[in-house]
């Protein structure tokens, strides 16, 4: 019941702020003089109340006042429009703070960190590979290292028509160990990972798939860590942390430290934490072969399908589990335009996903309210960037056209405006997770993440309008949508 | 002229103060932008694994380094302190006889004593306190109502009735503890722990693990188990099949004497009768009852509590996230197929086997008893 209290007293807070219903306005003083300028809806109220209540203020009330008219149509919807997005807002704000709470002070689930010992399945880690001669050796040696019993094991870089050296390097690596690494190289078919992850899956004979970027570093323990939920039959997917290893570079690496920290650290296990959607982010983790056969594969046409995955997989019944101390490095982008291309392409696939599934999701049986209404939201969380622009372009748009009815909804928008602006309540899952990471002085960084909100916004609201355009919805072209490496090659094949 | 003050003072000062205390913000982060004090990446290390031998392993190199500068001879002789010391190399010696030769103030870590040596096979007298590590070149046999902060044993350790270790303790033979023992943090042993009844503990590993008197014999009692197949729809009208895997949206009760092919998730709590054979894995979103001489070959996975009656087998993992209760005789793991036991509790009833690990993310006992 404590761990209710925040959210009664939030409760009581939106209550206090809202507009109040019309018969107390009614009941209460007889608006100010200046309240000339109230819009239409108020204006027709204004006799009725006066004539109702004693008038402290007659000769006020005797000036002659704009002649009464009805309020237009369109402001009445863009008015509803509004106090939808206001809402909506409201809802993903109350989450960002469940969440961050539950992190602080609720429990934590871990159910399956401390497994050190089974029958461990068959695993296949698959490498997805397009021109990643800088970092594809790393990759391979770090994989190579790792204590998971080796004769379960096989590593498959799955090389997509690289022009670089990718392909000698990998070959390399095949020569040297030939019992655990199979090299799958496609010279031809559907560009896109997901195309070439369901070109390679075919060929698996294993119990589980993980899946690492080329770029990714993963420790000596990951791959059994990562292995263990699969003891629970109702496990299809798992997921891991990425941590920023490049965070230091610059501006933008901090940023983006930071908020991978509040999405990892706190969103993700929050929904661990609380039974709902953690979601399988493509790598540092993987899926159960017989789950992702029984929901058809990997689709090629898939933008992300990672989080199309996340959601077939919960819509017939199995669980994703994330593992926050799984943790595994990755490079950020370091440049804004690529960041931009990065998020713009996350964005898309995003909202292919909602659009695909949503509805599906809403009358899915194998799945508890909770899972719903969080998947729900999470499948929505980049379509909010142009709700929340569209609700910016309304706010001022109404300002200007008088419409002011009910003084006190003023006072929720500025606290929703502000918190949209500066992000406040994703901003307080960012602060938690560096208190949880006991990095607290990159805090004070925190203002400056207005400004990657703020190029989030933008870039995935194109995005989404992108997406709707005739040409896109119709003739989308699937290409390999690489982000860029940082590090240089270092390997010389033996 | 004050109208003038009035209408663009008052409210330039008003936006100054503002945009002031919306900068206020801004002053720490620039600071912090330009002085890069934090600029670090979360550090992950590579070399974590898990690995239950970590603290023993690290111990272990530090005792090789000490003795590298320590002359056979002094070890022989009983090195006094002042010797040791002679060496740069803080160390108490347990004689023989399981005297330790104190420091002359009687308090080790006062003297900067950081280490106790068995160099020879040892045995200590009831209520011995070593509150900092102990090495046993040999065996060691506590008294009873020892007190170890840690031990590492080339051979074998047997704690005395009431003995507690503090932080962990490892041996390359066996440890047996009587009972009433309490082992804090990781007791590991390259080839058998067995705990009496009434011991306590956090972390187990071993090839065998035997908690009471182990009375079963090593071989697959359940081979010969006779079982009668029973089907998805046998089951539940409103099973899902997916590929092995049977997910059903209710309590599930297994009747006794059946032979299941399959992996069972039940939405609700899952109860397998007596004599059951299951071939795949378990899973309960509620409490998983298991009857007594049920055989599974996979593991047992619950979000509530899980409830092992006697003489059952379970091969696979079993997790829980809340506790478990294993009856007496039960086997989990084989000697050739290790496996994990975790839960926020255990209870262990005596004659239990385990192979592998068994932990507890609060506390487990050794208790008989408790009804199942």
């Amino acid at each position: 019941m404590t761990r209710l209290f925040p959210f009664v007293l939030f409760s009581l807070l939106i209550l206090a702020t809202a507009p109040l219903p019309v018969s107390a306005q009614q009941a209460g003083p007889p608006p100010a003089a200046d309240d000339q300028a109230l819009p239409a809806a108020a204006e027709s109220q204004r006799p009725q109340a006066t004539a109702t209540t004693t008038d402290p203020a007659p000769a006020m009330d005797a000036t002659p006042g704009p002649p009464e008219r009805g309020r237009a149509w369109y402001v009445t919807v863009m008015l509803v429009m509004l106090y939808s997005i206001v809402f909506l807002i409201c809802v993903y704000m109350v989450r960002h703070y469940r969440f961050t709470l539950n992190r602080l002070f609720g429990e934590q689930r871990h159910p399956y960190l401390d497994v050190d010992e089974g029958d461990w399945p068959t695993v296949t880690v698959l490498v997805p590979a397009h021109n990643e001669e800088a970092v594809i050796a790393h990759n391979l040696e770090a994989l190579l290292d790792t204590n998971y019993p080796h004769d379960k094991l096989i590593i498959v870089p799955v090389n997509d028509r690289s022009t670089d050296r990718t392909k000698e390097i990998i070959d390399d690596f095949a020569r040297r160990y030939p019992d655990n690494i199979k090299p799958f190289h496609r010279t031809g078919g559907t560009p896109g990972k997901s195309a070439a992850l369901k070109d390679v899956t075919e060929t698996v004979d294993s119990d589980v798939i993980l899946v690492f970027d080329a770029d990714y570093i993963p420790g000596r323990g990951l791959i059994k860590q990562l292995a263990s939920p699969f003891f629970d039959p109702e496990v299809g997917a798992v997921m891991g942390r990425v941590v920023p290893i490049n965070c230091g570079k610059n501006l933008l690496t901090r940023l983006l430290d930071l908020e991978r920290a509040g999405g990892y650290q706190v969103d993700q296990q929050a929904r661990m934490n609380l039974r709902l959607v953690p979601q399988y982010g493509g790598t540092v983790g993987g899926v159960r072969v017989a789950a992702l056969e029984s929901v058809g594969g990997w689709r090629e046409d898939a933008l992300a399908e990672d989080t199309e995955i996340t959601y077939r997989l919960l819509l017939a019944g199995w669980k994703t589990v994330y593992q926050n101390r799984s943790e595994c490095y990755e490079e950020v982008p370091e440049v804004w335009p690529v960041r931009i291309r990065q998020i713009r392409r996350w964005a898309k696939g995003h909202n292919q996903v909602a659009f695909r599934y949503g509805f599906a999701l809403l009358g899915n049986r194998r799945s508890s309210f909770l899972e719903k209404l969080d998947g729900l939201l999470l499948l929505g969380v980049y379509l909010m960037s142009p709700i929340l622009m569209l609700g910016w372009i309304l706010a001022l748009t109404l300002f200007f056209l008088g419409e002011n009815p009910f003084h006190s909804i003023i006072a929720i928008l500025s606290v929703v405006a502000y918190g949209a602006l500066g992000n406040f309540a994703a901003f307080f899952e960012i602060a938690a997770a560096t208190r949880l990471d006991g990095t607290t002085r990159r805090l004070r960084l925190l203002p400056l993440n207005m400004l990657g909100f703020i190029v989030s916004v933008v870039s995935i609201a194109g995005a989404t309008f992108s997406q709707v355009m005739p040409h896109n919805l119709f003739g989308n072209k699937l290409v390999w949508h690489k982000t860029e490496r940082y590090r240089k090659t270092e390997h010389k094949p033996t | 002229m004050n109208e003038l003050a009035g209408v663009i003072v008052a409210p330039l000062v008003l936006f100054v103060l503002t945009v002031g205390w919306w900068l206020l913000a801004f002053f720490p982060a620039l600071r912090e932008l330009y002085q890069r004090s934090d600029v670090e990446s979360l550090r992950v290390v590579r070399e974590y694994d898990n690995d239950v031998h970590y603290f023993a392993r690290r111990f272990r190199a530090r005792v090789d380094s000490y003795l590298e500068n320590t002359t056979a001879s002094s070890k022989e002789r009983g090195a006094s302190v002042s010797n040791a010391l002679q060496h740069r190399i803080h160390y108490l010696l347990v004689r023989d006889d399981g005297s330790v030769v104190l420091p002359p103030s009687g308090d080790p870590k006062g003297s900067g004593v950081n280490i106790v040596l068995a160099p020879t096979a040892v045995t200590l007298p009831r209520e011995t306190a070593l509150t900092i590590e102990l090495f046993a070149a040999n065996s060691l046999h506590g008294g009873e109502a020892n007190i170890f902060r840690a031990i590492l044993a080339e051979q074998d350790i047997s704690l005395g009735k009431g003995s507690t270790v503090l932080r962990w303790l490892h041996a390359s033979g066996a440890i047996r503890a009587d009972s009433d023992c309490t082992l804090y943090g990781r007791a590991s042993s390259d080839r058998l722990i067995v705990l009496a009844n009434g011991c306590s503990f956090e972390h187990l590993h071993a090839p065998r693990i035997e908690f009471g008197e182990a009375e079963k014999p090593d071989h697959d009692e359940h081979s010969g188990l006779k079982t009668t197949p029973l089907g998805p729809k046998a089951l539940s009208k409103t099973v899902e099949v997916t590929g092995r895997r049977w997910l059903i949206h209710h309590d599930v009760d297994i009747p006794a004497g059946r032979f299941i092919d399959a992996d069972i998730v039940a939405i609700g709590s899952l109860r397998v009768g007596a004599g059951c054979h299951i071939s795949g894995s378990i899973k309960g979103h509620e409490d998983i009852q298991i009857d007594q001489g049920v055989r599974i070959d996979g593991s047992v996975v619950s979000v509530e509590n899980i409830y092992l009656a006697h003489d059952c087998h379970v091969r696979g993992p079993v997790l829980s996230e809340r506790d478990i209760y294993v009856g007496p005789g039960c086997r989990i793991g084989m000697p050739q197929r290790r496996t994990t036991v975790n839960a926020d509790n255990l209870y262990i009833a005596p004659g239990t086997v385990a192979f592998g690990t068994v932990r507890a993310r609060a506390s487990a006992q050794v208790r008989s008893g408790r009804p199942v």
